[in-house]
């Protein structure tokens, strides 16, 4: 809940966000800017800056500090001159889906767009599709956990007219 | 004693807890109010919330906004992306109103390369030509079927100089063009056969990012060039004139 009034800080400003499951997080204010939903809750409502918690539904406490770290590495990428080198972004990159499973990969998704962060919304949209590329409508289903709610008729109908996109694939 | 005791802590406590109690009505009143404010997505929050805790046996993907999962599709081959029409009605929703049609390596694929290139003999080349002829009333189908259409893309490693090929695109090409697309790009990797522009092309009055390669551009005979809406141009091994490269920057330096 809301802090006490003693935190007249003289340095950073830091905004206090509340994870989905009541986990708080001090961030400081130009990483919490990065998210449009937080960004947002401020417009207008600048007196209330301080003591005020922002809750954050849709993203749960295990990803946020990689979704902060994210935020906070790519911003300082951004203010970098001359531009960090391509493959130092890239590294970053790399490291951070390194061990994410599948499931970890779309509640990020989930969060990111909450969130309402475009960077990050591309950034793991493109390693989902980058993890179902190439592979079945079957596989693809299994990934995102999508229920197929077409009948076989219907389902062989849509297949029928689409004949050569179901050409020559591996069932993985 | 006993009584004046519980009088006291009557007299004390009670107010020291109801204040206590309005405390924290206020605070998760301020915090669902803000919440309420914080939320700009047309999800259920709650409902969400309660399902990211088995997301394995729920389809949260299919609930994200469309723009969502067209960024998904954007990331994918065009023959990958025709294929997530079947995953479900969702998905089959979400593929019928994605604005981006292209023609890229995975949809002229390997055999048909070959016909193409003229390699394929006999009985196999007659197949091929079938299938070819399917493929393209195919695409066509599809790329005037769609309610809106906001990018387009050839992206192949060679154009090849058979008729049918050529009409074929070229009849995709013209179509987008009267579509008011904002996107084009026409990349032909190998630059030895190159692809003849429709000079429609040079008067797309909503076109804003242009990327030519591997293409032959001549200005349309019959009218001048008119892009007012274009704001990128990328021209890369291009056949042409040079009066034809001032005539299109001209229309760059309008913005």
């Amino acid at each position: 809940m809301a802090s006490s009034s003693s935190s007249s800080s003289t340095q950073v400003k830091k905004i206090t966000l509340k994870a989905a499951d009541g986990k708080h997080f001090e961030v400081e204010e130009p990483v919490a800017m990065e998210m449009e939903t937080v960004k947002s809750f401020f417009v207008g409502n600048e007196d209330a800056m301080k003591d005020m918690v922002v809750p954050l539904l849709n993203v749960s406490s295990e990803h946020m500090p990689a979704i902060l770290d994210f935020y906070r590495n790519h911003s300082e990428f951004r203010k970098r001159t001359p531009p960090p080198p391509a493959e130092e972004v890239k590294a970053f990159n790399e490291a951070f889906l390194e061990n994410k499973s599948d499931e970890q990969l779309m509640e990020m998704i989930m969060a990111a767009n909450f969130l309402n962060t475009k960077e990050l919304l591309n950034f793991l949209t493109e390693a989902a599709a980058n993890r179902i590329k190439n592979k079945s409508v079957e596989y693809v289903r299994a990934f995102f956990g999508i229920e197929n709610d077409f009948t076989p008729e219907e389902e062989a109908r849509i297949r029928a007219e689409n004949e050569w996109a179901f050409d020559g694939l591996d069932e993985d | 004693m006993l009584p004046k005791l519980k009088l006291f802590l009557k007299g004390c406590c009670w107010p020291w807890i109801w204040g206590c109690l309005l405390l924290l009505w206020n605070t998760m009143r301020w915090e669902w109010l803000s919440c309420a404010m914080a939320k700009p997505h047309q999800m259920g929050s709650l409902d969400i919330m309660e399902k990211t805790r088995s997301v394995e046996e729920v389809d949260l993907i299919s609930e994200l906004p469309e723009g969502v999962l067209h960024t998904i599709l954007s990331f994918l081959q065009f023959k990958q992306i025709v294929r997530t029409s079947v995953l479900s009605t969702r998905w089959e929703e979400v593929w019928r109103t994605y604005p981006v049609f292209t023609i890229d390596e995975s949809v002229i694929n390997f055999d048909m390369y070959i016909y193409l290139r003229g390699d394929c003999e006999g009985e196999d080349n007659e197949e091929m030509r079938r299938k070819t002829m399917k493929l393209y009333e195919h695409l066509e189908r599809i790329l005037r079927n769609r309610p809106s259409i906001q990018k387009f893309t050839i992206e192949l490693s060679v154009f090849f100089k058979v008729p049918e090929f050529e009409s074929f695109l070229h009849s995709c090409v013209c179509y987008a063009i009267g579509s008011n697309i904002k996107k084009m790009k026409l990349d032909f990797e190998c630059e030895n056969i190159p692809y003849h522009l429709p000079p429609i092309v040079l008067c797309s009055k909503s076109i804003e990012v242009l990327k030519l390669r591997g293409c032959e551009v001549e200005l349309p005979t019959a009218s001048n060039v008119k892009l007012p809406s274009l704001r990128k141009l990328h021209l890369f091994t291009i056949d042409c004139e040079d009066h034809v490269i001032s005539n299109l920057f001209f229309w760059l330096s309008f913005d």
